[in-house]
């Protein structure tokens, strides 16, 4: 442990491993900062950048975009009432009430306070979860693997805020698309519609930049609100570490963690849910619950910490089994499998050095944006006046030379844009565009495994059910898929009743 | 209810997909047998799965006495002109070099919102772009594109 330790500092401490990480952490930052543009459309938009990077260094970058939103998400929350990422959507309920109190300075010093205590917490997690896992997956074979990864997709439909049918076609939608090209066993095309380029499969890039970018970019452009709030309420001379705040928040800081580094490790919940709950519990342990929602303190630092606490223990079912329970996390297994890494219990005795560099790196990377966020809130201000008609030709033009970047293929950009048509039409009827990613990148390994299973069982699909592990994780996802749509049900009638 | 017509639409929409991908495989490829699963197989399944899911969600509103009903359509104008954007920088980057690729998108892009920049910003946000991208793509990362350049 000690040696696996000192060789993950020993990575992340290189002095490119750390530019790269304080990349990683203020571009997360910037585009946590920016409404709309959630952590999805920021990764696919850099995964390009990282094809040139060797894969640790790839993983750090990423990674760092991944937490570094989570931070400045609650920046735009607080400051002006909109989420710059859904996880910090809750933030809004008591953030923005201190902010119109003169107090936002405070509310984002607490912020980066819980969210660096959320980290720290989770990254400990990670390090106790991650191995002892790993070891036991060593025994897991095809039928196991395939039984997880449809828990992983059921739970991930199962959780998100609509209906359970809705997120699993969306799934279901994604497993198809990456059926597109060679099938390895036959080596026979499939679905290319006789388009040569098609052969190759659909990428992962185009499909997240069409479908998540594009998108958003559409939604976005149109509405031109003005933003405004009070510029003295956050100056520097304002930052003072409130004491009376700081002794309110330690416990719900704590209570945040655990919850989120619990909920985060699930497949399916993740730092948003997290966020929720966190501060749900918070107002039913506090004395004075009618304080929430007028700018009380734990509203902030409790789901803050939580969403961090996940954002950091999301990696453990994604490095350890190879199962991203997220829509991030499948771009990030997606970034190595690239590198030609597949992740799983190898994955830790494998490739040390990634594994440990990697988390070595989040202390890194959570201590710069503790230190990094405090001087450059006015930059985040400044940002957050920024008109949308002067960002989004930007970011568009980052998607069009990203993608072209990849295989200096023109072909690429048509798909972009053929997804980007698809995922404005989802967000025009309401279909949620992540369980798309998700099924996409699971699809393939779940064909593999499934196929394999088969053969070995001899054509019997009861093998899926006579294996206990397997049979157990196959009855979770059930139980989960009925609740899911019990609970919809229920929620729907009582808005019929209403 | 707007809900339940988006959900009747969607749900029309997916079911027919799932059919297509089904009965294509069915008509092109080898299915094989579930011991020996066919380059069809895996595809068929997804797909007819994914016309039944399309059922669960159209059919359910239509039960309960909804019938479709007009609702907003998509924001075309922002849909139009982002679109655009993306295809014209597809056009021109190959033969015309990645500055006038960019210039054109940035141009299109700029249709999306309700208020348009003047002339002026706009040259000036083309050129502030143009040098972002010759800065980051160009000189970071030499992928070799080419800024400038004449098919004929």
């Amino acid at each position: 442990m000690i040696d696996n330790i000192l060789l993950g500092l020993q990575t992340a401490l290189a002095p490119v491993t750390l530019g790269y990480c304080f990349l990683g952490v203020f571009l997360g930052t910037l585009v946590g900062v920016i409404p709309g543009i959630g952590p999805l459309t920021a990764i696919s938009m850099l995964l390009p950048l990282t094809y040139h990077l060797d894969p640790t260094t790839s993983l750090i970058m990423l990674a760092g975009i991944w937490y570094g939103t989570g931070y400045g998400g609650s920046t735009a929350a607080i400051l002006v009432n909109i989420p710059g990422t859904t996880s910090s959507a809750i933030s809004c309920l008591d953030g923005h009430p201190m902010a119109l109190q003169g107090k936002g300075a405070a509310a984002l010093l607490m912020t980066s306070v819980a969210s660096f205590v959320g980290g720290v917490i989770g990254i400990l997690m990670l390090m106790a979860f991650a191995p002892t896992i790993a070891r036991y997956a060593l025994g897991f074979g095809s039928a196991e693997y395939f039984s997880l990864m449809v828990l992983g997709l059921v739970a991930a439909s199962a959780v998100s805020d609509g209906s359970v049918a809705k997120a699993l076609a969306m799934v279901v939608l994604g497993i198809l698309f990456g059926t597109v090209g060679i099938d390895l066993y036959t080596g026979d095309e499939r679905l290319t519609l006789g388009i040569l380029e098609m052969s190759n499969g659909i990428g992962l890039v185009p499909l997240a930049m069409g479908v998540f970018g594009i998108a958003e970019v559409v939604s976005n452009a149109g509405s031109g609100a003005r933003r405004s709030f009070d510029r003295a309420s956050v100056s520097l001379r304002a930052m003072r570490l409130p004491r009376a705040e700081v002794a309110r928040s330690i416990l719900p800081m704590l209570r945040g963690s655990g919850i989120g580094g619990f909920f985060g490790a699930l497949p399916g919940t993740g730092p948003s849910v997290a966020s929720f709950f966190a501060y749900a519990l918070e107002k039913r342990l506090s004395r004075t619950p009618e304080r929430f929602g007028k700018g009380a303190i734990e509203g902030i630092t409790a789901p803050e910490s939580a969403n961090n606490a996940a954002d950091q223990t999301a990696f453990v079912p994604t490095l350890t089994l190879g199962i991203p329970g997220s829509a991030t996390m499948a771009l990030m297994l997606g970034a190595l499998t690239i590198h030609g890494i597949a992740p799983g219990p190898k994955l830790l005795t494998d490739q040390p050095m990634l594994f440990w560099g990697l988390i070595m790196s989040f202390w890194v990377g959570n201590l710069m944006l503790l230190v990094l966020n405090i001087p450059m809130i006015g930059l985040w201000v400044r940002l957050l006046l920024v008109p949308n008609r002067y960002l989004y030709p930007a970011i568009l033009m980052f998607i069009a030379i990203g993608t072209l970047s990849l295989h200096n293929a023109t072909f690429d950009i048509w798909l972009v844009a053929g997804f980007g048509l698809l995922g404005i039409v989802m967000r025009w009827l309401d279909f949620p565009a992540a369980p798309i990613l998700l099924g996409f990148v699971l699809g393939p390994m779940m064909e593999e495994h499934f196929r394999r299973a088969m053969l070995l069982s001899r054509g019997d699909p009861m093998t899926f059910l006579e294996r206990p592990v397997s049979a157990v994780v196959l009855l979770v996802a059930a139980g989960m898929l009925a609740m899911g749509i019990l609970s919809h049900r229920k929620a729907r009638r009582r808005l019929a009743t209403s | 209810m707007t809900n339940a017509s988006k959900d009747m639409l969607g749900g029309a929409l997916l079911f027919a997909a799932g059919l297509w991908v089904t009965l294509y495989c069915v008509a092109h490829y080898d299915l094989g047998s579930l011991r020996r699963m066919g380059t069809g197989a895996y595809p068929a399944l997804a797909g007819s799965i994914l016309a039944l899911l399309g059922l669960a969600i159209a059919l359910p509103p239509l039960l309960r006495g909804d019938r479709p009903t007009r609702f907003a359509l998509p924001p075309l104008q922002a849909s139009a002109a982002v679109l655009g954007a993306v295809l014209a920088f597809a056009l021109l980057v190959r033969p015309f070099g990645l500055f006038p690729a960019i210039a054109a998108l940035v141009s299109l892009s700029s249709l999306a919102g309700e208020e348009r920049p003047t002339p002026g910003t706009l040259a000036a946000m083309i050129a502030a772009l143009c040098l972002l991208a010759w800065l980051v793509f160009g000189l970071g990362l030499s992928l070799g594109l080419h800024m400038l350049d004449w098919p004929w």
